[in-house]
C-alpha cells in the first residue's frame, strides 16, 4: 500500500494545480489527473488558430488571489494590463468610461447626468464598504456566523434594486454585467463580491498575464512540478470511490487509484452526480442538484481582425448592454431554448496591450456572452452560424464593417457554468469546500463563490484538506 | 386556506355507532374522537377486544423495477431481506441523519412494495423515487384493526383461516369479497383493508364476528392511549420529524427508534451522519404520581432540567397519567425520580408501560 496517495486532484485546471501543489509542499503525497493532454483547464491556448496564443475559456482575470504568486513563487508572472476600466459602449458612441478611479469615473458620468455621479459616488462608497466587510469571507475562508445579520438583507436584495436610483439604462446594464441574474433576489452580493474585488491592490479588477492566460497556467505547471505533484494526462476519472469515506478513483481506463483524500476542481454538479456514487450523496442532496440544472451558459468568441476595432484603441474592458431588462429578457429567451433578442456582451483587445499575442500587424477580439442556452431547440451545430453572426452584428454597431476586418475566428459553443446563488456567495469556503463525502472536498469553480478564476478555491481548499488529512490519517 | 376533510369508506357505520358524536379529524379524514367512554374503549382493547378505523393511515405504493434499490437507499433497514408477504418497520432519514419519517414497509412482489405509515411524506419519498424511475401511487382501501386478547378468536370466528405471523400479511378472498389481511400493528392484532365499496359490509361483518366476544369500536382517543401505553411515539403527535432535507435533528438516537436500524445496512440515506452525532439523549416512559397529563412540559432533577415530555395521556389501565419524554441519557434510568415545574412528581419507567394488549391470556387474566 506504499503506492496510496495522500491526495487525488481531479482536473488539472488552475485551482486543480494550486491545490495540488499547496498540498504537496504541505509534505504530501499528490498526483494530480488531467482528462484532456494538455493542462490548464479553461485557461490552456486552445485557438485553433494559428500564431495565436490566447485561450478561449476565460480572456481575463477577475480577481486572482495575489497571495498565489507570493506563495508559489510565480516570479515570472507580470500584468500587462491591470487597472482596467469598465466601458459601456452606447450607440451615439458616448462611451462611458467607468474607472476605477471613482472621482474621474462620477466625472465620465457627470457628462451625461449630475444626478447619476452623485448616484454613482454613493453606490460605490457603500458597496465598497460592503466589500471590506466581506474579505475575510471571501478570501480567508473565515466562518460566515458574523454576517448573518447583514446576509439577511443582502440575500433578498436583487442587483436591479440597488441600482435603480441610477437614471441612466446603460450605466445601470453595465454595471449588472457582473451580476449575471440581476433581478434575482441576492444578486446585489455579486456587485458586493466585484467591489471587493476592486479593492484588491495588485492587478485590480480585471486583468491580463503577460503572454496571455495560457503563460499564467504554464507557470502554475513549473510551480507543481517542481513542488513534486505527480501529473498524469490523458487520464479522465469515470468514478470516485467512496462508502462513507472517499478510498480513491477509478480511471476511464478501469484502473483503481488509492488515495486518503480526493479533491474534484469540477463543479458541485458534476462531482457529485457524475463521479460521486449515489448512494454516498444524500437524496436531498441528489434532488437538489438534479433540479436546479443550469439551463444557460456562456459562449465565446476569438476574433483575429487586420485592423483593431474602433473602440478598441484602449485597454479596457467593454460591456455591449443597452439595458437592463435584457438581463431577465434573455433569461425567459434561454428558458424557451431560442437565443436572446438582446446579447449581452463584455470585449476585450488583448493586443492592445501585449501585441506578441496575434502575428504582427494582426489583433484580438475576444468577447464573452454569458445566458446563453445549453441545449437551444434545433441544437448547437445549427445555430452556431446564426450565433456569430448575430454577435458580429451586435459589435458591428459600435465598429461598422467589423466583418471585413476579420481574419479568422474561434468559438466556443456556451460551456455548463454553476448558475447564480445567493446562498453560495453567503456561504464560507468551508461550506463549498465540503461534500457529503468525508475526503472528498472541491477545490475549483464548485468552491469558489462566483464563477470567476481566483485560485483562492484550490488555495483554501487545499488548506482545509489537509487539516482534515493530519487530523483523520495522522500520515 | 380551506382543508378537504374526507370521510373515510368506513364513515356511515361510523356514523350509526358514534352514539357522542364526537369526531376528530387526522390526516384530513373525519374519524370518531370515541363511540361512547374512550376509557371504556382502551380498556376493552386490554380485556376483550376493540376495533379501530385505520383508513387515515397514509399508504402508498413504491413500484418500478427499481424500487428494492430506492427502498435500500431510503430505509434503515434492507427491503431486500423482505420476501413477498412480510414487512418490517423502518425509518427514513434526512441527509444529515435526522429522522423524517417512520412506517411499516410491506413487500407485495419483486418490484412492488407499500408504505403503511401514520404520517404522509409524499414529498420526500416521491422526490427520491423520480431519482429512481419509481412509481409511488396512493392507496385509497378502507381499512380496520382488530386488537385485544380475543383478536386472534374474532380472527378464527370471522373465517380469515390460518392464523398470520406477526409482520406478515397476505390476500384472502372472504365470502365474495378480495381483501387484505396484515399483522402490521403495535398492539399485537390484526388489520383488514378492503376496497372503499366494500367498507360498509366489511364493518357489519366484523362487528357481527366480534360480538360474542364483547368487542367494542374505539375511537382516536382510545387508539392514542394505547398508542402511548405500548410507548409508541407517533411523529407530530409526540415529535417533529424534519422537515427540511439537511435538519440534523431528532435523531433516531434521541426518539430511541434505535432498533429500526439494521447494522449491517450500510446504503441509507444519512446513515454516517446519524451514527457520528453524540448520543446525549434518549426516549423513556414517564408516570406522574397523579391522573393529570402533562403534555410538552420540562422535566427538572435537583433544580436542573433533563428532559421534556412529549403527548401525555391518562391511562385507564395503569389509572395514572402516562407520558412519553426526551431526557438527556444520564436521567434515563428506570425510577429515576424527577419534578415537574410545578412541583408535582413522576418518575422514569420502563417502556412499553404495558404488554401488546394482543399478548394472549397474560393481558386478560389481569
Amino acid at each position: 500500500m506504499s503506492a496510496r496517495n495522500d491526495a487525488i486532484v481531479i482536473g488539472g485546471g488552475l485551482n486543480g494545480l494550486i491545490a495540488a501543489t499547496y498540498l504537496a509542499r504541505a509534505g504530501r503525497k499528490v498526483l494530480l489527473l488531467e482528462a484532456e493532454e494538455t493542462l490548464g483547464g479553461s485557461c490552456r491556448a486552445t485557438s485553433a488558430l494559428a500564431e495565436v496564443r490566447a485561450s478561449l475559456g476565460g480572456h481575463a482575470l477577475s480577481a486572482f488571489d495575489p497571495r498565489l504568486a507570493k506563495d508559489l513563487g510565480l516570479r515570472g508572472l507580470k500584468f500587462v494590463l491591470r487597472d482596467m476600466p469598465t466601458v459601456a459602449l452606447r450607440q451615439d458612441g458616448h462611451h462611458l468610461i467607468l474607472s476605477r478611479d471613482a472621482h474621474a469615473a462620477a466625472r465620465a458620468i457627470a457628462a451625461r447626468s449630475p444626478a447619476d455621479a452623485e448616484t454613482y459616488r454613493r453606490l460605490r462608497a457603500e458597496l465598497f464598504a460592503l466589500g471590506r466587510t466581506m474579505r475575510p469571507l471571501w478570501w480567508d475562508g473565515a466562518s460566515n456566523a458574523p454576517y448573518d445579520a447583514l446576509f439577511s438583507r443582502l440575500k433578498v436584495t436583487s442587483a436591479a434594486s440597488f441600482l435603480s436610483s441610477l437614471e441612466s439604462e446603460s450605466l445601470k446594464a453595465a454595471l449588472a454585467f457582473d451580476a449575471g441574474a440581476p433581478w434575482q433576489s441576492g444578486s446585489a452580493l455579486t456587485l458586493v463580491w466585484r467591489a471587493a474585488q476592486e479593492m484588491c491592490g495588485l492587478q485590480g479588477a480585471l486583468a491580463i498575464p503577460q503572454g496571455g492566460m495560457a503563460a499564467l497556467a504554464g507557470m502554475l505547471v513549473v510551480a507543481a512540478q517542481s513542488g513534486g505533484v505527480e501529473i498524469r494526462t490523458g487520464a479522465r476519472v469515470a468514478k470516485i470511490v467512496a462508502e462513507d469515506v472517499v478510498t480513491g478513483v477509478n480511471l476511464d481506463s478501469g484502473e483503481e487509484i488509492l488515495s486518503h483524500a480526493v479533491l474534484s476542481s469540477l463543479s458541485r454538479r458534476k462531482t457529485l452526480l457524475d463521479l460521486a456514487p449515489m448512494a454516498a450523496v444524500g437524496l436531498a442532496e441528489t434532488y437538489h442538484l438534479k433540479r436546479s440544472a443550469p439551463q444557460a451558459g456562456e459562449a465565446s468568441i476569438l476574433f483575429l481582425l487586420s485592423a483593431a476595432p474602433d473602440f478598441g484603441a484602449r485597454n479596457a474592458r467593454f460591456i455591449l448592454a443597452d439595458r437592463l431588462d435584457a438581463y431577465a429578457a434573455g433569461d425567459s429567451a434561454v428558458r424557451e431554448g431560442r437565443l436572446p433578442d438582446e446579447f449581452l456582451i463584455e470585449a476585450l483587445v488583448p493586443t492592445a496591450a501585449d501585441p506578441a499575442l496575434a502575428p504582427v500587424g494582426q489583433h484580438l477580439l475576444t468577447v464573452r456572452v454569458p445566458g446563453l442556452p445549453l441545449m437551444p431547440k434545433g441544437g448547437w451545430p445549427a445555430l452556431s452560424t446564426k450565433l456569430v453572426e448575430r454577435i458580429v452584428a451586435a459589435l458591428e454597431r459600435h465598429t461598422p464593417h467589423l466583418r471585413e476586418r476579420i481574419v479568422g475566428l474561434d468559438l466556443r459553443l456556451p460551456q455548463e457554468e454553476e448558475p447564480f446563488s445567493a446562498a453560495r456567495l453567503a456561504a464560507s469556503y468551508a461550506e463549498r469546500v465540503s461534500t457529503p463525502i468525508e475526503g472528498l472536498f472541491l477545490c475549483g469553480i464548485g468552491a469558489e463563490p462566483m464563477n470567476a478564476i481566483s485560485g483562492r478555491a484550490g488555495r483554501l481548499a487545499a488548506g482545509i484538506a489537509q487539516a482534515w488529512l493530519a487530523r483523520e490519517k495522522r500520515a | 386556506m380551506t382543508m378537504l376533510v374526507r370521510a373515510t369508506p368506513f364513515h356511515s357505520r361510523a356514523a350509526a355507532a358514534n352514539r357522542l358524536n364526537a369526531w376528530a379529524n387526522r390526516n384530513g379524514y373525519t374519524l370518531a374522537a370515541q363511540y361512547g367512554d374512550a376509557n371504556a374503549e382502551a380498556l376493552a382493547a386490554h380485556t376483550t377486544a376493540a376495533m379501530a378505523d385505520i383508513s387515515w393511515r397514509w399508504r402508498v405504493m413504491i413500484e418500478g423495477a427499481r424500487a428494492e434499490e430506492f427502498l435500500t437507499r431510503l430505509l434503515t433497514r434492507n427491503p431486500a431481506k423482505l420476501a413477498p408477504g412480510q414487512a418490517f418497520k423502518a425509518l427514513w432519514l434526512t441527509d444529515r441523519g435526522a429522522v423524517r419519517g417512520a412506517a411499516a414497509v410491506a413487500r407485495f412482489g419483486r418490484e412492488s412494495f407499500q408504505i403503511i405509515a401514520t404520517q404522509s411524506d409524499l414529498d420526500w419519498i416521491a422526490r427520491g423515487a423520480s431519482l429512481f424511475e419509481v412509481q409511488v401511487r396512493d392507496v385509497e382501501e378502507g381499512g380496520l384493526t382488530i386488537i385485544g386478547p380475543y383478536a386472534n378468536k374474532i380472527f378464527a370466528a370471522a373465517g380469515f383461516g390460518d392464523p398470520l405471523e406477526a409482520l406478515t400479511f397476505r390476500k384472502n378472498f372472504w365470502r365474495g369479497l378480495d381483501i387484505t389481511l396484515s399483522r402490521f400493528g403495535e398492539h399485537g392484532g390484526f388489520e383488514i383493508w378492503c376496497k372503499p365499496d366494500d367498507a360498509p359490509v366489511v364493518w357489519g361483518r366484523v362487528v357481527k364476528a366480534g360480538e360474542p366476544f364483547a368487542m367494542k369500536p374505539a375511537g382516536l382517543n382510545a387508539m392514542d392511549v394505547l398508542d402511548l401505553e405500548a410507548g409508541v411515539p407517533r411523529p407530530e403527535r409526540d415529535y417533529e420529524t424534519a422537515r427540511d432535507g439537511f435538519a440534523t435533528a431528532p435523531t433516531p438516537f434521541d426518539l430511541k427508534l434505535e432498533s429500526l436500524i439494521d447494522d449491517d445496512h450500510l446504503l441509507f440515506n444519512g446513515r454516517a451522519a446519524c451514527f457520528s452525532t453524540p448520543r446525549t439523549r434518549t426516549r423513556v416512559g414517564i408516570e406522574f404520581d397523579d391522573d393529570k397529563p402533562s403534555s410538552h412540559t420540562a422535566l427538572l432533577r435537583n433544580g436542573q432540567r433533563v428532559g421534556q415530555t412529549m403527548n401525555s395521556l391518562y391511562s385507564p389501565a395503569l389509572q395514572r397519567a402516562i407520558a412519553l419524554a426526551i431526557v438527556d441519557v444520564a436521567a434515563a434510568e428506570p425510577n429515576t425520580a424527577l419534578v415537574l415545574p410545578d412541583g408535582r412528581s413522576a418518575q422514569v419507567c420502563a417502556l412499553p408501560f404495558l404488554p401488546s394488549p394482543s399478548d394472549g391470556s397474560d393481558t386478560a387474566s389481569r
